[in-house]
């Protein structure tokens, strides 16, 4: 859906409003905000909140409805303009009309627009969820239309990218409908939702289900959709892998880990193909943490053993066997021979008549194709493998940066943290959420002294640059607020804290917050 | 029953999520009524319930369940991909949301300008769910659900919210449902709540809706209990001697017995000794087993463990044995976790579990005993003993008036194979092993049993070399303990400001935090060694080594 300029859709309604509902915006990422007072800009559209007004710019805005505020007398730009404004015409859509009928055609349009609101709004619960068919999916999700697009057109090149580079294809019998071939992915709009209705626990970003009716869950992370798309392809990838032997199933190493592989994708519009076996920033930062500790993974240890390290280490090992030339076939054949050789010895799982190989024999079946003779080669591989993960690969990207960012705080490590952060800004591209968090950063003081004035300017700066970017986030707001009360910033603190509230009234988080401190400070209505 | 594969049939992607929370409640105590309906005084609503369903009591420290009840016959549902039956009984659970907070009353010691000084005040926990749907979404564990319909109805001039909830992916047992109405008093949100099996559903209809068009409000007459403790005081109050500790003990002792009373269905039944408060909903024959096997373990670990907090007050325990496993695992499903906990928790086997349930007696009432004399000291017992004690405890059973320790066939065999194999472990090695060292061997977990057992009561309790082993051991280990306690303080008067300034410092900072855990735990271990076996020689090891072997058969 195309993007259409405020002007374009503000109506006159003279003194009989033709619709009740008052404004609508919608935003790139997926979020509605109904019932909200707006009026047009050059830079987009100004919200109007009781605590403070706030600008959208147009970069964000996916679509907005604007009842009741007149469109602004047209400016001829030409001798013929001129002519046709003096016949009463005015310019719609391309076309020079009556007043009249232009406000017809904008009854229209706003009828439109509220029916697709109300249709976004209605799906929005699981119970009534869109449920759509794509050539390889059965999709069942709650986000809106022009969001999940992206999503679905990026499955479907995956898919059939990964079928080529595998010579795997779908196969019928493993869904709810015996004669379907295509795979179920439940796709929620947000994390809550995903909890709440896959089951999944706290630490799970997205699961399959390996067992019939295998079915894929995941969902939208509007704040962080680089993240959302490598669960998305992580877990696709199960899928994929269950299609070299839908007999068999993976062990944790290396069916995680190349799933991690093939997670890190990226469509490339220009070639119009998926690249894979990207860095995954993320993951990668977690091992240099480990190295940090002192923690280097043992190769043996790391393939006979079921651990959360298959993630991190596993992903990194795959990645030098698939990037050296030496074992990328060795490595490939290996994946399909676990599940395929008949020499290999599997055990059956109890469950779908399904097949493994256990943890502790992987390293055997391993080291048979990889040409491993002795204790000392599989040392000399793991060597090589440390080098590659010291000297090859490296967090570089101004998002890879924010994750390290982010994990050195949660290893309580705030000065590397800060200038990871700061390295990110540098790199340009730097998430609203990272001049956030630095900016809170930065309010923690360094060791026990007290904030400095000079850090107090800078964490200004990146929260007004957080606002900027993410307008309507009412967490960032609430901070800065809450930071000016802290530097004697009374008046200004409590406004921008009333006003998170205004943007996110349900954040019952921030209004106990909120209630706390009225009850400490005087604070202005 | 419950199979650990079924949690296993998905492939998720992971983050590591360091630590974890838990809300804390407390709980409203009701009075619960023999037959005919369940009436609630404090919410003012009673209604009737099913017939022949069981009332289920609520944990003491439970805040939002105000009833609850379980049918007498389970509903089944077989699992196509994994061939597994499962057994689910339906319930009936009423939960009140009044808003209300619930506030502690706290004495906490502080250090004033004149020395030490107490102070009164009141501690409270913010409610945590405004109403039903944000509960269920904070603490509702069965599997994912989402609302598949909602409506209004109107009882006797009450206004009604209804949901038809659906429980699919991921529920253990099999699609369930769950129908709720909310009845919105004024004062209160009160939710009735059925669940059940999706096949079960069919039938259950007619006697759901019965029962929530019974609800009728009530006068009053009783104010909420927003009050009690939920175990704040344990946490708060300051008690420096055994007699303070003893005094605020005995309080929350009255405190939780009371609450257990009160709150007990009428088919159970309820005895108070000197020892413990038992509550059971079994037969008489089986709570007598029950507390005769918590009565030996206790006068077992008093005889065997007299050294240990002998100044400490032992609370009298609640002895909560319910009917069955389907009943406990309903008791247990609740929020109303406390950090005072003074039950020992049971039920009657029915399912073939009854050596895991008699170990689980032993575990309880040991650890229990243990932390009332010197949880300390507990938690930090190294790990041979610590895991020794509780493998030897798991299967120690109850013959007339004693408890015999004796190894089970699991154990046996590890053993024979360990020896066969020539990995089994020599005492004189066990002393100082870490957790990991311990998990490197598939058998070692039961030979630190066997170990301990020949220490405290086989061979080795009457050998003059390691007769007084056990006990000089734990001497010196709260020796140790005591001395690292002062030299903390003395440590923390001295504290000054050493946070990492450079990037490079914080670096070094927090690679010397890693493992420090474990590190320290070495280091006690290392230093209880050193205390206990400073006049050992190479012959005594030897002779230990041997003799103990010499009981491996």
């Amino acid at each position: 859906m195309k993007f259409l300029t405020p002007t374009l859709l503000a109506l006159s309604l003279g003194a009989t409003p033709l619709f009740a509902q008052d404004d609508i915006l919608l935003l790139k990422d997926g979020r509605v905000f109904d019932s909200l007072d707006m009026e047009t800009s050059p830079e987009g559209v100004i919200v109007h909140y009781k605590h403070g007004d706030v600008l959208v710019p147009e970069a964000l805005i996916e679509d907005v409805l604007l009842v009741g505020e007149a469109p602004p007398p047209y400016l001829p730009k030409d001798a013929s303009e001129e002519a046709k404004v003096a016949e009463g015409l005015v310019p719609f859509e391309g076309k020079w009309i009556s007043p009249k009928r232009r406000d017809q055609l904008m009854k229209k349009r706003v009828a439109e627009r509220r029916a697709m609101i109300d249709e976004i709004d209605k799906h929005s619960t699981w119970r009534n969820r869109y449920q759509i068919k794509t050539k390889y999916f059965n999709f069942e999700h709650t986000i809106p239309p022009y969001v999940f697009e992206h999503y679905a057109e990026l499955m479907e090149a995956y898919f059939a990218a990964f079928c080529k580079e595998w010579k795997v294809k779908p196969k019928k019998g493993y869904g709810l409908d015996p004669k379907d071939s295509r795979l179920l992915v439940c796709f929620y709009s947000d994390r809550e939702l995903f909890r709440q209705v896959s089951g999944a626990g706290p630490s799970t970003l997205g699961y399959f289900r390996f067992v019939k009716p295998l079915e894929l869950d995941i969902y939208y992370d509007r704040l962080d959709p680089a993240l959302t798309e490598e669960v998305m392809f992580h877990e696709a990838n199960h899928y994929l892998q269950k299609l070299i032997n839908v007999e068999f199933s993976y062990p944790h190493w290396p069916g995680e880990a190349l799933a991690e592989f093939y997670g890190a994708s990226r469509w490339n519009p220009d070639t119009k193909k998926i690249e894979s076996g990207l860095i995954l920033e993320g993951r990668l930062t977690e091992v240099k943490t480990d190295i940090a500790k002192g923690e280097w993974m043992s190769l043996e240890k790391m393939i006979t053993e079921r651990m959360y390290q298959h993630y991190t280490w596993g992903w990194t090992f795959v990645h030098f066997l698939m990037n050296d030339k030496r074992y990328e076939k060795k490595f490939r054949k290996f994946y399909v021979g676990l599940a395929n050789d008949k020499k290999v010895k599997r055990q059956q799982m109890g469950v779908d008549n399904l097949e493994t190989v256990e943890q502790k024999q992987v390293l055997e079946v391993f080291q048979r194709y990889m040409g491993i003779k002795s204790n000392e080669d599989l040392l000399e591989m793991e060597r090589e493998w440390h080098a590659y993960i010291e000297e090859e690969l490296h967090v570089t990207s101004s998002h890879g940066l924010e994750k390290a960012a982010d994990n050195a705080m949660r290893f309580d490590r705030p000065i590397r943290a800060r200038r990871l952060y700061e390295e990110a800004m540098e790199k340009g591209g730097a998430s609203a959420l990272a001049h956030h968090k630095y900016a809170k950063l930065l309010m923690r003081g360094k060791g026990s002294k007290a904030v400095s004035e000079a850090d107090w300017s800078i964490a200004k700066d990146h929260w007004m640059k957080a606002i900027e970017m993410e307008p309507l986030a009412g967490d960032f707001y609430f901070a800065y607020g809450s930071a000016m009360m802290d530097h004697g910033e009374i008046q200004e603190g409590t406004r921008l804290m009333r006003l998170a509230t205004d943007i996110d009234p349900n954040n019952h988080r921030m209004l106990k917050s909120l209630d706390d401190m009225i009850d400490v400070v005087p604070v202005p209505d | 029953m419950f199979n650990p594969l079924i949690l296993n049939f998905l492939l998720s992607v992971a983050v590591l999520v360091p630590g974890s929370s838990s809300d804390h409640s407390h709980t409203h105590v009701l009075p619960l009524f023999d037959d005919g309906p369940h009436e609630d005084p404090r919410i003012g609503f009673k209604m009737s319930t099913p017939k022949k369903w069981n009332q289920v009591p609520v944990q003491n420290d439970e805040r939002w369940i105000v009833g609850r009840y379980q049918s007498d016959k389970a509903d089944h549902f077989t699992d196509k991909s994994f061939g597994w039956t499962f057994d689910h009984k339906a319930e009936m659970t009423m939960l009140a949301f009044t808003g209300e907070s619930m506030t502690t009353d706290i004495d906490v010691d502080v250090d004033g300008k004149d020395g030490e000084r107490t102070v009164s005040g009141s501690f409270t926990v913010e409610n945590p769910y405004k109403d039903y749907q944000e509960y269920l979404k904070k603490t509702y564990s069965g599997g994912g659900w989402f609302i598949d319909e909602e409506g209004t109805e109107e009882i006797r001039g009450v206004k009604v919210t209804t949901y038809i909830i659906k429980v699919e992916k991921g529920s253990r047992v099999g699609p369930k449902r769950l129908v709720t109405w909310v009845y919105h008093l004024g004062h209160a949100d009160v939710a009735v709540q059925f669940e059940c099996l999706e096949d079960a559903y069919p039938k259950l209809k007619k006697e759901m809706k019965a029962r929530f068009k019974s609800f009728t409000t009530i006068e009053r007459t009783e104010a909420s209990n927003a009050s009690s403790s939920g175990g704040f005081k344990e946490i708060f109050n300051n008690a420096d001697s055994p007699e303070e500790r003893k005094e605020l003990r005995l309080t929350i002792e009255a405190e939780q017995h009371e609450k257990a009373r009160t709150n007990l269905p009428d088919e159970w039944t309820i005895e108070e000794t000197d020892r413990w408060l038992v509550v059971s909903h079994t037969k008489k024959k089986h709570t007598k087993q029950v507390t005769n096997q918590v009565g030996r373990m206790f006068d077992w670990q008093s005889k065997e463990f007299p050294y240990i907090g002998p100044e400490e007050y032992v609370r009298r325990p609640i002895i909560r044995i319910c009917r069955d496993t389907e009943e406990m695992n309903l008791f247990l499903d609740g929020s109303g976790w406390s950090f005072t906990n003074i039950e020992i928790l049971t039920c009657r086997d029915t399912s073939g579990w009854s050596d895991y349930l008699n170990g689980a007696i032993n575990d309880r009432a040991f650890r229990y005993w243990f932390y009332e004399r010197d949880r300390e000291l507990y938690l930090r017992i190294p790990v041979w003993l610590r895991t020794g004690m509780d493998r030897m405890l798991h299967s120690a059973e109850v013959k007339g008036s004693r408890l015999i320790f004796k190894p089970d066939n699991w154990e046996k065999t590890g053993l024979r194979e360990a020896q066969r194999d020539g990995t089994i472990t020599l005492p004189s090695q066990m002393f100082l092993m870490t957790r990991d060292e311990m998990r490197d061997s598939q058998t070692r977990y039961r030979e630190f049993g066997a170990f301990v057992r020949y220490l405290i009561d086989g061979p080795g309790s009457r050998n003059k070399l390691t007769k007084n082993l056990v006990e000089d051991y734990l001497t010196n280990l709260k020796a140790i303990l005591e001395e690292e306690k002062a030299l903390e303080e003395e440590d923390e008067d001295e504290d000054e400001d050493e946070e990492p300034m450079t990037e490079e410092e914080e670096d070094a900072a927090f690679k010397a935090r890693q493992g420090a855990w474990k590190e320290r735990a070495s280091d006690i271990a290392q230093r209880v060694y050193d205390r206990t076996f400073s006049d050992w020689t190479q012959k005594d090891w030897d002779a230990l080594d041997k003799a103990y072997l010499k009981t491996i058969k």
